[in-house]
């Protein structure tokens, strides 16, 4: 058993009878009815991801596993393969299973490899990644407001929005969570 | 990284601050030329509302001869709006810090934040909306003027499109609950009824929950999830258990006249045809008040000076609060409470 404040990103928990792994939380005090935890979870067996909010302070049952940091090697069309450092045991895991697939998969990267009953069902990103950039367009002129961002796509394939004086080339790092920029 | 480090490495970050400050300037723009009043209200109050579920912050202040007087950091400018509106203000607009104890800070919270309050005399919640409505186009207008983004009215958030364009979509509770959750309105009124009807949801830890806080659960996860997210919109006529300081609706005794704005899927304001009679607001916090003790909650010294002023006669007047942090995440994409301030 859990507390809603205890939980945290890639926490295993038993929600409606199927394991969930919990993929996001926020703590939010409306002020009409108490305290609440704004929760995003995907369901193990099917992926499918859905949002729940729990009352703060409600207990939820947590499930036992295992975790394994491991190398990422590759990726196919389905699946993403993992090797172990030090055994060169190596595991697979369904793209379906990683929040954003491939695109913040990195062969330089260590990750947290979430085992449940056996079974390898989820990849815990690190919570920043610095990765180059691929492809930009050129900065637009004159246009330097906050809001002002562009596209680029990232030596893993992610796409995600940078500061216009980023350049191809350049290595920014990006919060795997908000797929937000956060610095050069 | 602390953030002003961050501003000193990527000055381009200071934009989102001085979204902010686009803001509060078009604010105080859009109000003056209506000749509303600028209000400043005292952060520190002696007594405050009764409200079962806020969370104060009480400071201790010692004078000379070491006693030792308890004041709170106001959560919201509301007492002072409403003393000022029974002395005879009239059409005002408070901007100012507020502040909440909360168990938990996160990428939207945070102890003190910026509130905009105003108050039209003579008119009700869906004036509030028009209000709303105009000054959310015109702050877009002066940032796209300031930050040279042409004239669209479209904001990306978080990669979402939200339009300001038209009227902004009208949900009432009641159509909320029949159609997100196949819910009467009616047959929720006992906490009974209501308890049964959450736990067939599969709530199964209802049992010591009071009405509030399934409403809330419910309200959470089956009618958020399905308001509109490409426009703002206004959620309205709340159940009146969630309403100590609302006006009753006269037509529909169910509900009070109250209104949420719902924007990037976040709650970033809060209003209502208030409430303007001192004998009945007396009665609604120490209802309140009981439901604190019942919950555990500190106690709050107890507002007999802003019931007086209300019994004096305070005018039929609407007022709403807008939390102007979240707005400037919104309008500047940030992600969090922190990319709009300095800290």
């Amino acid at each position: 058993m859990a507390f809603t404040s205890e939980i945290t990103r890639g926490m295993i928990i038993n929600f409606n009878n199927e394991p969930h792994v919990l993929i996001a939380k926020e703590f939010y005090s409306p002020g009409k009815g108490g305290a609440f935890t704004r929760t995003k979870l995907k369901n193990i067996k099917t992926g499918k991801i859905l949002n729940h909010v729990f009352k703060s302070g409600e207990k939820l049952d947590q499930l036992d596993i295992e975790t394994k940091t491991m190398q990422f090697l590759y990726a196919d069309e389905n699946d993403s393969y993992f090797m172990d450092p030090e055994t060169f045991e190596q595991l697979t895991i369904s793209l379906d299973m990683i929040d954003g697939g491939t695109d913040f998969l990195h062969t330089e990267g260590k990750y947290i490899i979430i085992i449940y009953q056996g079974e390898a069902i989820s990849v815990q990103m690190p919570a920043k990644i610095a990765l180059i950039v691929n492809e930009t367009s050129d900065a637009v002129k004159g246009n330097t407001s906050g809001n002002a961002t562009k596209e680029a796509i990232l030596e893993t394939g992610a796409k995600v929005y940078v500061p216009l004086f980023i350049k191809t080339g350049e290595r920014v790092v990006i919060n795997t969570e908000t797929r937000q920029y956060v610095s050069k | 990284m602390a953030n002003w480090k961050e501003l000193k490495n990527d000055p381009t970050k200071w934009d989102k601050i001085f979204i902010k400050e686009s803001i509060i300037k078009t604010i105080r723009k859009h109000f003056e030329a209506k000749n509303y009043h600028e209000l400043e209200s005292p952060i520190l109050a002696p007594s405050l509302p009764q409200e079962r579920y806020l969370d104060v912050i009480p400071v201790n202040i010692t004078d000379k001869k070491g006693n030792i007087n308890i004041a709170y950091l106001i959560p919201s400018t509301e007492r002072y709006n409403k003393i000022a509106l029974s002395a005879g203000i009239g059409n005002h607009f408070v901007i100012t810090k507020v502040f909440r104890g909360l168990e938990e800070f996160g990428p939207n919270h945070t102890a003190e934040f910026t509130m905009l309050e105003w108050y039209e005399l003579g008119h009700n919640y869906f004036d509030l909306m028009a209000t709303t409505e105009k000054l959310f186009k015109e702050i877009k207008q002066d940032i796209n003027a300031k930050f040279h983004l042409g004239d669209s009215l479209e904001i990306i958030y978080d990669g979402k499109k939200i339009s300001l364009e038209g009227e902004f979509p009208k949900i009432s509770i009641r159509n909320a609950l029949k159609d997100f959750s196949g819910i009467n309105l009616e047959e929720i009124q006992d906490i009974e009824d209501f308890r049964k009807v959450a736990k067939e949801k599969g709530y199964s830890e209802v049992e010591e929950y009071d009405w509030q806080t399934i409403f809330e659960l419910i309200f959470a996860n089956d009618i958020e999830p399905n308001l509109p997210e490409d426009k703002p919109c206004f959620v309205y006529d709340y159940p009146v258990q969630l309403c100590p300081l609302t006006k009753t609706n006269a037509k529909d005794p169910l509900v009070a006249e109250k209104v949420e704005i719902y924007l990037a899927g976040k709650e970033v304001g809060n209003g209502y045809t208030e409430l303007t009679d001192g004998v009945e607001q007396e009665k609604r916090f120490k209802i309140e008040q009981q439901a604190r003790k019942d919950l555990g909650k500190p106690e709050v010294a107890f507002d007999y000076e802003m019931v007086e002023a209300m019994k004096s006669g305070m005018p039929e007047v609407a007022g709403i609060g807008i939390g102007l942090d979240r707005l400037a995440m919104i309008f500047a994409d940030a992600q969090n409470i922190r990319e709009v301030n300095i800290n």
